[in-house]
């Protein structure tokens, strides 16, 4: 199964990748007040 | 907050209208100067069509760029430019459409709250995230036979494995590594101790395990175990700052005050307003009534009288001519006077009491709490035990005396010991919180199971400021004439609180405003009088106030309650009978409180008659009048000396050197903040029969404690011989010891109910 | 970030007037292809003895054309819209949103002419040659910049939830459109995988679980969290909800693929780790679920009136039950019975009829009249029509599938008393005859509602006139 050397590093960069998502999305708020987001967009357009 | 804001005063929020004011609730623009973002307080706002309604109608003020509000958390951001709007314009917005905000002037506490409890979550979230992706490389090794899987294919899981163990190590346990660390460098063992020895250990293990397998350390790793460990411990910790920043938050919006704007007169004689802060002495200043006197001074101009009951305890206006003294803190009733400033700040009478109540609070008496004294002996226990581990187990097998030290370290996590505590205090914390009752030192709850002495403050304490009508006497020969209209015109525009019991006892009795008033005049020490022409009446002039300034005919001397008259000319039109009224359920209060067998004692400021007036009416057996601060604070102390376990119930600025010493203390909402703040526990409502059942609450927490401690000790009883023995893999202490904290929170929420009304 | 009032500009709603036609019309020529490839299952005679109409090469033009023709401009078309009004902001490039849609065209058209020809990888849902390869790539990277480039000029702070589900699609997609396409070139339309044997075959469905699981869930989810709160005129039941299911799915859905290849040359353990982590999936799956009807509450009463929303909450149904069926075929022990057999194409139909189908059908009726400046659709009864129709034709085809599918399996593992096979191979294909005209007209039935809904969009747009929107004017969201 040597795909794997290739598969499973590109999945552990991945989860990395999805950290620093996250990271960022708490850093900067985005999970603050959540139900008013969710209602926000039925007031525009 | 003293409100003694007249109605027809100007704009409350002129005093935040001043630069240094607004910058303690608001951050200036980076590039644009003039523009603000500051950020108030909402109470009221519950949804988010309340913050809608709010964002809409703001947002249509001139000079307000940007409105957020968010119900959640109850907080509005304002983006505003201060070259054409300032905070008091918007502030009366808020008001007007019935949201009334007050400044966030613990905002930066309140972000580095929120900034901790951030962090705590994501330290969480990457520990769950990163064990999830280590359990399912760690999955295939337990499910395969020996040889269908390649050591190099292992290899690679392991490497995976170690890569997502790393940000666990690194950023998730570090509160847990870095207070281990610190608490050592203090030559103290700290809780965490054992913990973070567990998690390196086992990191450590099996970082050699991977890299450079095969020596005495074997090839077996642990990253699965380790990484839900440490989540299971940050879930713990997660909980425990979310329910304490929601306590603290609680209490700090009852601690929002706005702060005064006063009138100075300038040296060309004009009025100019200034923030109370910036007042010096020999500054002339304007007070008109409703306001309180900001500093300590003297009357250069004009008569009024001050209600010094948050300082005193005096439930009576003291009159004030020229020349005499007004303190710093006091309220103007009367009239509008100049005062000179003679102190400010440190000399003031109130800052004494509060240098007295910075030295009461240091001679405090401690409570040791149950679990602190457990936890020493405890954490030596487990270290040793975990070294006894290691020495039995080397000469077998190394590995297994590793392994079998750390499984003992994990499963006897102090978890249950220290959540045991905690977890009970927070969860009736949060729970009385709700029922009216902040608690600020969690401690507290611990003494309060353990009192048996309640010493009572007067004014303000069992008794609102306002007075009550117990009984009115009319003349039966006046009965055709519009009492009630005259008393409810008279008394609509005095401060006075006989007036404004008497005003709405006249409402309540259908008395209509609106009669007009000829010559209106308020005699400090005296009482109303004006000409009020009226078909019926006779003679037109109009009094009303205590026997002598109208000119009746006293009653009785020592009557029980303060005689109020209503005169027209020489008739006397009705007699009011004013009593001090009680907060609510007081009577019950006292009654179950003494049939508890706690002893009841009332101190007060007040003069001795209505002191011991009330405490006759209540059945307190122990009253005292006339105490100062410093009376009271003497007679707690030693009664405190003699082992009695005293809790002092206050709400003035006279009770806060008491409150400070007290073992515990409790204030009352309506209070002074300062008092507040030195107190262990805040009653917001005006009910005292809470006080009842609060006790009762907290026998039971401290029931609870001792019943999760029990639990702690058996559990661990069990898990170290295991652990020892090496039947412990791992995993297995990590879900041992998640459970057992498990279960001490489960058991600590049965404390989440209370009925404020049931003993 | 400016206080001062930003300029009033429009909303580019060209390229999504493009792709949302595109995409019903490609809907209807994908379907049609799966209907002519369906009757040729029924009646082999029509594969006309030409290579270019045989089975072998219209197979995959079918499956190319209904998941990126029109699975494809479906999303394209709703990601450009949501994230413009989400954001506030019109999409960051014109340029770029304009070659994302003719160079898609051309990806789609390309795949029509070089597929009958018979220019294929030979891989499933991968079998476009190197050079149209190449062209997804660019155009794909292009999709990437213009919709994370609209996100960097937001206008909003917050990003709404189905920014994040079309983010991850979209990132998701170019991974592993990169890893499956490798390939060596060996001519102008002809190439060898760089993986081999059982290593390809581990590539391939990891990038074909994964294509299930971003192209066509995750980029779905995006449309599903915008268009049913907008339809029902309700908030999103639980936002805390959708973001946590988002970061789960997106952890869990990169190891599921082995199990399409249980009892293979795969190892044991890999097989059980894609079976474990297809029933962990279940869990954020059902999370999206239960969100999306429960959007619902409090307005169960406009699914009797109104057709569209029905469209959105029937596929969330059928979401639901593919991603509780799927798990339960990841099982090995099901998976011996299910594996090659009608039950797996009956799944993927399930999801992909009533789930990916429905969800793309109900918010394209939402999108178009609003395109064309109308408040609905030219009829809202022929949007009734279709809706029936439609369900009518999911439901023949899937239950016909799964009675075949069964049958087959167990036609298949029957032995007699002496071990011998009781069935042959021939026989069982022969009892599959009346479950293949079933499903043909079950597909046929499914066909007609989307010609039925290409009318509807024809008479929409021809009695309606575009119009520009004005993004509205922002005050400063501090």
């Amino acid at each position: 199964m040597e795909i794997a050397f290739i598969l499973i590093p590109l999945a552990v960069m991945l989860v990395f990748v999805i950290l620093g998502g996250l990271w960022w999305a708490i850093q900067t708020g985005q999970f603050e007040d959540l139900e008013e987001e969710g209602s926000r967009i039925l007031e525009q357009d | 907050m003293l409100s003694l804001t007249h109605p027809e005063t100007q704009n409350p929020w002129l005093g935040l209208d001043i630069q240094s004011e607004w910058e303690r609730f608001s951050q200036r623009h980076q590039a644009e100067e003039a523009i603000w973002t500051s950020h108030v307080w909402v109470e009221k706002m519950h949804c988010a069509a309340c913050s809608g309604r709010i964002e809409q109608s703001l947002k249509q003020m001139p000079g307000v760029l940007g409105v957020y509000a968010s119900a959640a958390s109850k907080r509005v951001k304002i983006v505003w430019d201060a070259s054409r709007t300032h905070p008091s314009a918007w502030f009366q917005n808020f008001n007007a459409i019935g949201y009334p905000a007050l400044p966030v002037t613990e905002y930066h506490a309140l972000t580095d709250r929120t900034r901790e409890q951030r962090m705590m979550l994501w330290r969480l979230v990457v520990a769950v995230f990163c064990m999830m992706q280590v359990m399912m490389y760690a999955y295939p090794t337990y499910v395969s036979a020996s040889n269908d899987i390649t050591p190099e294919m292992i290899q690679l899981m392991k490497w995976a494995s170690w890569l997502l163990t790393l940000p666990v190590m690194l950023f998730s346990a570090t509160p847990f590594l870095s207070q281990a660390y610190l608490s050592l460098r203090q030559r103290q063992l700290g809780m965490d101790v054992p913990v973070a020895l567990g998690i390196v250990v086992a990191f450590v293990m099996s970082t050699l395990a991977t890299f450079a397998p095969g020596s005495w350390w074997g090839d077996v790793t642990y990253y699965d175990s380790l990484t839900m460990f440490v989540s299971f411990l940050l879930i713990g910790r997660w909980v425990d700052v979310k329910l304490r920043n929601r306590t603290a938050g609680a209490l700090e919006n009852m601690m929002r005050r706005i702060p005064n704007a006063v009138q100075k007169k300038s040296d060309d004689g004009q009025w100019v307003q200034i923030a109370a802060s910036n007042i010096n002495v020999g500054d002339i200043l304007l007070v008109l009534p409703g306001e309180v006197f900001a500093a300590d001074g003297d009357i250069m101009v004009g008569a009024t009288s001050a209600d010094e009951s948050m300082l005193t305890g005096e439930s009576e206006p003291v009159i004030k001519h020229q020349g005499d003294r007004v303190i710093a803190g006091s309220g103007n009733l009367t009239a509008m006077v100049e005062m000179r400033v003679e102190q400010v700040g440190a000399g003031t009478q109130y800052h004494a009491l509060v240098n007295l109540m910075a030295s009461a609070s240091t001679e405090k008496p401690g409570i040791a709490l149950l679990a602190d004294k457990l936890a020493q002996p405890f954490l030596w226990f487990v270290l040793l035990a975990a070294l006894f581990a290691v020495i039995f187990w080397w000469t077998t097998d190394p590995v297994k005396a590793v392994m079998a030290a750390v499984a003992v370290l994990v499963v006897t996590c102090p978890c249950a010991l220290s959540l045991a505590t905690p977890a009970a205090m927070l969860a009736s914390a949060g729970t009385f919180a709700k029922g009216g009752v902040l608690i600020r030192r969690l401690q507290a709850i611990q003494a309060m199971s353990e009192v048996d002495t309640i010493v009572f403050d007067k004014t303000g304490t069992l008794t609102d400021s306002l007075l009550h009508v117990q009984q009115a006497t009319l003349n039966t020969e006046a009965h055709h004439l519009p009492i009630y209209d005259v008393l409810a015109s008279l008394t609509q525009r005095s401060l006075h609180p006989v007036s404004k019991a008497l005003h709405q006892f006249a409402l309540t009795q259908g008395g209509q405003v609106g009669l007009v008033l000829n010559e209106f005049e308020e005699i400090v020490g005296g009482g109303l009088q004006a000409n009020i022409s009226i078909q019926a009446m006779p003679v037109s002039a109009v009094k009303l106030g205590n026997a002598a300034f109208c000119g009746a005919i006293e009653r009785s001397e020592d009557a029980l309650t303060r005689q109020v008259y209503l005169m027209s000319g020489q008739m006397q039109l009705a007699c009011f009978d004013l009593v001090e009224e009680m907060k609510a359920n007081t009577q019950l209060a006292i009654q179950q409180l003494i049939s508890q067998g706690l002893d009841i004692q009332l101190l007060s400021g007040d003069k001795i008659a209505p002191v011991l007036r009330l405490a006759s009416q209540l059945g307190i057996p122990v009253a005292l009048g006339l105490q100062k601060a410093e009376d009271k604070l003497q007679r707690v102390q030693t009664l405190q000396r003699q082992g009695h376990k005293v809790l002092m119930v206050g709400d003035g600025l006279n009770d806060g050197p008491v409150i400070a010493a007290a073992h515990i203390s409790i204030a009352m909402g309506s209070g002074v903040p300062l008092t507040q703040a030195q107190a262990d526990m805040v009653i917001l409502g005006n009910d005292l029969s809470v006080l009842v059942s609060l006790i009762a609450h907290c026998k039971k927490t401290i029931f609870i404690v001792k019943q999760n401690l029990v639990w702690a000790a058996v559990y661990n009883a069990a898990g170290v011989p295991l652990a020892i023995m090496g039947w412990l893999p791992a995993w297995l202490a990590g879900l041992g010891m998640a459970s057992s904290s498990l279960l001490v929170l489960v058991n600590a929420l049965r404390l989440t109910h209370w009925q404020k009304g049931q003993v | 970030m400016q206080y001062a009032t930003v300029k009033a500009s429009t909303y580019n709603d060209t390229v999504v007037r493009q792709f949302s036609v595109m995409a019903v019309v490609w809907g209807v020529v994908g379907t049609l292809m799966g209907v002519i490839i369906a009757s040729q299952l029924v009646w082999p005679e029509l594969n006309l003895g030409l290579p270019f109409t045989s089975f072998g090469r219209l197979r995959p033009l079918h499956t190319n054309a209904v998941i990126f023709a029109f699975g494809g401009c479906a999303l394209f078309a709703t990601s450009y819209y949501v994230v413009q009004r989400t954001c506030q902001t019109r999409l960051y490039s014109d340029k770029l949103s304009a070659f994302t849609f003719w160079g898609w065209q051309a990806v789609i058209v390309s795949a029509a002419i070089s597929l009958p020809m018979g220019f294929t990888q030979g891989k499933e849902y991968g079998e476009l040659e190197w050079p149209i390869d190449i062209l997804i790539a660019v155009v794909w990277i292009s999709y990437a910049i213009n919709f994370f480039g609209t996100l960097a000029i937001r206008k909003v702070k917050h990003i709404y939830v189905a920014n994040w589900f079309y983010g991850a699609f979209i990132l998701a997609v170019a991974l592993l459109h990169l890893v499956e396409s490798a390939a060596m070139p060996a001519g102008f339309m002809k190439s060898y995988s760089v993986y081999a044997g059982v290593q390809d075959a581990m590539v391939q469905w990891w990038y074909g679980h994964n294509a299930v699981g971003f192209f066509l869930t995750a980029g779905f989810l995006g449309m599903m969290y915008y268009f049913v709160p907008k339809q029902a005129e309700r908030p999103v039941y639980s936002y805390s909800l959708s973001i946590v299911h988002f970061w789960a799915l997106i952890f869990t859905y990169m190891w599921a693929g082995p199990h399409h290849l249980h009892y293979t040359a795969l190892p044991d353990w890999t097989q059980s780790l894609g079976m474990v982590l297809s029933l962990i999936l279940l869990a954020p799956s059902w999370g999206g679920m239960i969100n999306g009807i429960m959007t619902l509450s409090g307005a169960w009463h406009k699914l009797r009136t109104d057709p569209i929303l029905r469209f959105l909450i029937v596929s969330l149904s059928f979401y639901g039950m593919s991603t509780f069926e799927g798990p339960m075929m990841a099982i090995k022990t099901v998976n011996a019975l299910s594996h090659y057999t009608d039950w797996t194409i009956g799944h993927v139909h399930s999801g992909a009829l009533g789930w990916v189908g429905f969800i793309s059908i109900g918010s394209l009726y939402f999108l178009i009249p609003r395109l064309f400046g109308q408040k609905q659709m030219y009829s809202v009864k022929a949007i009734e029509v279709h809706f029936w129709m439609a369900t009518l034709g999911v439901v023949l085809y899937i239950t016909a599938l799964w009675i075949s599918g069964v049958m087959e399996g167990l036609m298949w593992r029957a032995v007699n008393a002496d071990g011998t096979l009781a069935y042959t191979f021939v026989e069982s294909v022969k009892a599959k005859f009346p479950y293949y005209f079933t499903r043909f007209l079950g597909g046929a039935l499914y066909m007609s509602g989307l010609v039925i809904m290409l009318w509807n969009t024809y008479k929409t747009a021809t009695s309606g006139k575009p119009v520009l929107v004005e993004v509205p004017a922002a005050v400063a969201h501090a």
